[in-house]
């Protein structure tokens, strides 16, 4: 009896504590998470930025590029992207393998699993890591075997896993980072012409005409399901302007500013399809 | 007696506890998120104007300083007190901050960390006219961006974008001539903008 009337008594004790400790003890600092409406989102990380094609573009680009990625994605609704961190948010290091850390190497990796895997692969116009990359993995026979590459190029949303070996460390990266899903960009061909310029009379780089094109895929890894949507994007900007000796006509710009207008579509074409296909993906 | 006892070192473990929960400094700011201004850098290399981070990136960091300071949403502390605090000197801090390397300090007394660039800036000229009547005017373009990092992770969880447009040069030969020039005037003030848009930027989304 007596046990029992101590435990009796030490059970109110310990609820009676536990409610003081409540109310002296402050609530739990939540700002962290809620801080840009963060908390209640499904987390997107953007793993890579980077060019796997024959083309190159300088650094500050890609990360201009992932910047304005992110602030677009977490502005338009229900999803929220974050960054690695402040020095490799475009993973430059593990693209180009200089002082890259594993994390930086394996995720170069899942991007390049991603491409060869996915739609848009092109064999002919990628660049050599990548190429030898998917040698490696999926064998260069795979690529000349054209009725299977059209048949797979004619369903450009179905989609697709990853090497389970690959996708194990894509698995590691997400717990570390706390997100569902992981995003990867190629920007994989920038083509700028000149044009009419025997009509451009002056020389100075803005006044000559100017015709830019652009493409990009970008890969959506699930961490749920496995499955991997991917996204492809083309954008076209001319700039024309003509000093004739008598008619002057026309709107003239550097390099820079066309590829910030159409890093602007891109960015834009790339949300817009993430959301309109975000159900697919979450699947 | 015996209870008395069991009582007393009950009421201790909790009343621990509870102190090493609380935090003197989330009170005393009333849970406001402790944001640093690192400062802002150019990406952009080829332009005309002479921007650096001691001519005009200033102008950015100290209207994005006031926008935010006046939400009384977070609590902000510019970069300079945080270096007289750890005796570091602003370059060394925003370099680290730039290989992504957070001073143990920092972490400590700051929740965020914002860190800005100068993204774009070019001048589009347009024109149109014949001989005699004609127009020409060039307008200033800039953008910038910033990131916010959480400063015990690293992680760069928010990014925000702002640009601004102002004319540089405006000329026309119709019945009247004009001729207005004024480029560093006209990126000044678009910096000022841009600054401005950013602030409402981050402060909508937060």
């Amino acid at each position: 009896m007596a046990l029992k009337g101590d435990d009796g008594y030490m059970k109110r004790t310990f609820y009676i504590l536990c409610l003081v400790a409540c109310i002296i003890m402050p609530p739990s600092v939540t700002y962290a998470d809620g801080f840009m409406n963060g908390a209640s989102k499904h987390t997107i990380l953007l793993a890579e930025v980077q060019s796997y094609g024959d083309y190159e573009l300088k650094s500050e680009y890609f990360q201009t590029f992932a910047d304005e990625l992110i602030a677009a994605i977490s502005e338009k609704g229900e999803f929220k992207a974050i960054g690695r961190n402040l020095s490799n948010m475009t993973n430059e290091a593990g693209r180009h393998d200089e002082t890259a850390t594993p994390e930086d190497a394996m995720i170069s990796k899942i991007h390049m699993d991603a491409i060869v895997h996915g739609h848009q692969f092109d064999y002919g116009f990628a660049a050599a890591k990548l190429i030898r990359y998917a040698d490696k993995t999926v064998g260069r026979n795979h690529f000349y075997d054209d009725d299977a590459v059209k048949a797979w190029r004619s369903q450009p949303k179905v989609l697709y896993h990853l090497t389970p070996q690959v996708m194990e460390e894509a698995r590691k990266i997400s717990m570390k980072y706390g997100v569902e899903y992981l995003m990867f960009v190629n920007m994989k061909d920038v083509d700028v012409r000149l044009k009419h310029t025997m009509f451009a009379s002056r020389t100075e780089r803005e006044t000559r005409g100017k015709k830019m094109k652009a493409s990009l895929d970008y890969y959506i890894v699930n961490m749920q399901s496995g499955r991997v949507y991917e996204g492809h994007t083309d954008n076209k900007k001319t700039a024309q302007l003509l000093n004739l000796a008598i008619v002057q006509l026309g709107k003239g710009m550097d390099v820079d500013m066309m590829l910030n207008q159409v890093m602007d579509t891109q960015v834009n074409d790339v949300v817009n399809d993430l959301y309109e296909h975000a159900l697919l993906v979450s699947r | 007696m015996k209870r008395g006892i069991h009582f007393g070192w009950m009421l201790s473990i909790c009343l621990l506890i509870s102190l090493s929960f609380m935090d003197p400094e989330c009170q005393a700011d009333e849970r406001k998120p402790v944001i640093i201004l690192a400062g802002f850098e150019s990406r952009v290399t080829c332009i005309d104007a002479h921007i650096t981070e001691g001519n005009m990136l200033p102008v950015v960091r100290e209207t994005l300083y006031e926008k935010l300071i006046d939400t009384g949403k977070y609590t902000i502390r510019d970069i300079s007190d945080e270096t007289q605090h750890i005796q570091m000197d602003e370059k060394k801090l925003m370099d680290e901050l730039g290989e992504g390397r957070i001073s143990p300090q920092l972490k400590k007394d700051a929740d965020f960390i914002i860190y800005g660039y100068l993204t774009h800036i070019s001048n589009v000229k347009a024109q149109s006219g014949v001989l005699g009547i004609r127009g020409k005017d060039v307008t200033v373009s800039l953008e910038l961006t910033l990131r916010v990092v959480d400063a015990r992770t690293g992680v760069v969880v928010f990014a925000a974008k702002g640009d601004a447009r102002r004319k540089s040069e405006l000329k026309y030969n119709v019945i009247l001539s004009r001729n207005d020039k004024g480029y560093e005037d006209a990126v000044e003030n678009a910096l000022r903008i841009a600054a401005v848009n950013l602030a409402d930027e981050m402060i909508r989304m937060s």
